[in-house]
């Protein structure tokens, strides 16, 4: 629909002229020459200022808009010129792309990454020149961009580029159209950084815990070795005193052994490769297991460790070796923070899961902390007052088995009372 | 006596089972995978017991070539290392071999035990 545009000016002037028309007319009449004349003097003069006023605002405006334009062409220079600082100072690589992958634009950063320069590189096809042979070697610069036509996404590799030496490198790409208003032309910018060195230090942090758990092992299993042979009588007859000694020992290497055991947990947790071999275990067995290895920790600390056996068999589908250590490691903390009374294990099957449930008395869990507990090296300030050498290692690696056997770990705690540690795993028979 | 091999490049180990095996077979030791496959033909041992982590060959290796040689493809092999089971026992068992123990939580003793229930 037309709209009728008319400026705050315009309809003054007009209003005025309309006015003064009818004002001339009115007092005097138009047809005599003289007052003609007066009238089309008046109403010009009138139409003569107010014009003249409009031509200088309309002087005006266009002063201000040259001066406007002018600014912004400053602002867009200047942006253009912090658009090129980034492509040219860039330690990230920027590549430009025609509609046909030819690079249009090669940056400096991206010279230094693969080996090529500008010269070479302009007006080469895209997949000729940057080779990639990692897992991904499919997902090439035009077909990566067209994904993220097709996929109204921004497409993220991770690959192995081949630089111009020949040496391969770890590379991250992330690419985006550039489409061109108004025209059919739709060019790409992939943005690639070298993360070779990055992935390198995670990889030596991963090796660093494995390497140094296994060679710890070495002289443990040694030293574990000689003791129970001299333990044994394997080297003539072991007096009272020197069986005391020689326990004491044993005692030591046994937190030196589950140290290792759990860096080593962790190691391979954060790899990602812990497996589980499952089977039907017995879950009487597991609680046995864990009272033999326990009973003279609780002993010594003068706590009673009771346990409750299920009234009949029951088992669960597990690895049984994950799961006694993941008990084990909440069990050798029920009894560690434990200062006196007991410390009950008991197991139950409730609907289709099997429940353990390790109860201490000891010295409890604030209630903003207990979220926390489970968390990698998290340790409450009760637990640490308590005792300066706990690692913040074992829940986490519990919880970890639990979750991995599609359990859960609940825990309830009241400060200076005691926690209740519950392990929900899914049963297998009835 | 029924021959008992043990390849482990650490000399103290070697002696630490040598101690609970002797008495009842005859022990007979090497120090790295070369030297461990080279004495198994040679001397056609009853059982070995084989270290993963060793220069040279390692334990894993070592087993593919006794396993791949007809002179001493029927001997029965147990690896005895200190990786995690998760790390290689998997593999261990597709080449073929009869257990897998980590030393760390191997005594001598069960050693003994092990080498009786394999032995006879």
């Amino acid at each position: 629909m037309y709209k009728l545009r008319i400026s705050f000016w315009e309809a003054a002037t007009w209003s005025v002229v309309i006015l003064m028309t009818l004002i001339v007319v009115s007092f005097f009449p138009w047809y005599t020459a003289e007052n003609l004349l007066r009238y089309i003097f008046a109403t010009s003069g009138v139409a003569a200022i107010f014009w003249y006023l409009k031509s200088r605002r309309l002087y005006r405006e266009s002063q201000e808009k040259t001066l406007e334009i002018a600014q912004k062409q400053k602002e867009i220079s200047a942006h253009q010129k912090t658009i090129s600082l980034i492509f040219d100072n860039s330690a990230d690589g920027i590549l430009i792309l025609d509609n046909d992958q030819i690079i249009t634009d090669f940056s400096p950063g991206l010279e230094k990454i693969t080996g090529y320069s500008k010269n070479e590189a302009i007006g080469k096809n895209a997949q000729e020149l940057l080779k990639f042979s990692g897992d991904n070697s499919n997902s090439l610069l035009p077909d990566a961009m067209f994904i993220s036509r097709s996929l109204h996404k921004k497409p993220y590799i991770r690959n192995t580029l081949m630089t111009k030496q020949g040496r391969e490198i770890d590379v991250e790409a992330s690419y985006t159209l550039i489409s061109d208003p108004g025209k059919n032309n739709i060019s790409g910018m992939a943005i690639i950084r070298d993360i070779t060195y990055e992935n390198e230090l995670v990889r030596r942090d991963k090796e660093f815990i494995a390497i140094t758990s296994h060679q710890l092992n070495t002289p443990l299993s040694i030293i574990q070795g000689y003791v129970s042979l001299i333990k044994e009588g394997k080297a003539g007859k072991v007096t009272e005193t020197q069986m005391n000694y020689i326990n004491e020992i044993v005692s030591a290497l046994k937190k030196m052994i589950d140290l290792t055991n759990n860096l080593l947990s962790i190691s391979r947790i954060e790899q990602n490769k812990i497996k589980l071999e499952k089977s039907d275990v017995n879950v009487a067995e597991i609680i046995k297991k864990i009272m033999d290895t326990f009973g003279s920790f609780a002993k010594k600390k003068n706590i009673d460790l009771i346990c409750m056996q299920p009234k009949k068999d029951l088992l669960v589908y597990a690895d049984q070796e994950k799961l006694i250590q993941a008990l084990s490691n909440i069990t050798s903390n029920a009894i560690k923070y434990t200062q006196k009374g007991k410390v009950e294990l008991s197991v139950n099957r409730e609907a289709g899961n099997i429940v353990f449930q390790i109860k201490d008395s000891g010295i409890g869990i604030a209630p903003e902390e207990i979220e926390r507990i489970g968390e990698k090296f998290y340790r409450t300030q009760q637990a640490i007052d308590a005792d300066h050498q706990g690692t913040g290692l074992g829940v986490f690696i519990a919880k970890t088995i639990i979750e991995k056997h599609g359990g859960t770990l609940a825990i309830r705690s009241v400060l200076n009372k005691g926690t209740t540690f519950v392990v929900s795993l899914p049963a297998t028979n009835y | 006596m029924k021959k008992v091999l043990i390849v482990d490049d650490e000399e103290a180990i070697l002696k630490m089972y040598s101690v609970v095996l002797q008495d009842e077979f005859e022990v007979i030791t090497a120090h790295n995978g070369n030297e461990g496959f080279e004495t198994a033909k040679r001397e056609k041992p009853d059982l070995i017991y084989l270290d993963i982590i060793m220069p040279q060959l390692n334990g894993l290796d070592v087993l593919g070539k006794l396993k791949d040689d007809k002179e001493t493809t029927t001997i029965p092999v147990v690896l005895l290392t200190n990786l995690p089971k998760e790390a290689s026992a998997d593999k261990a068992k597709a080449l073929g071999a009869a257990d897998y123990f980590v030393k760390v939580e191997t005594e001598p003793s069960k050693i003994a035990e092990i080498t009786k229930q394999i032995l006879g």
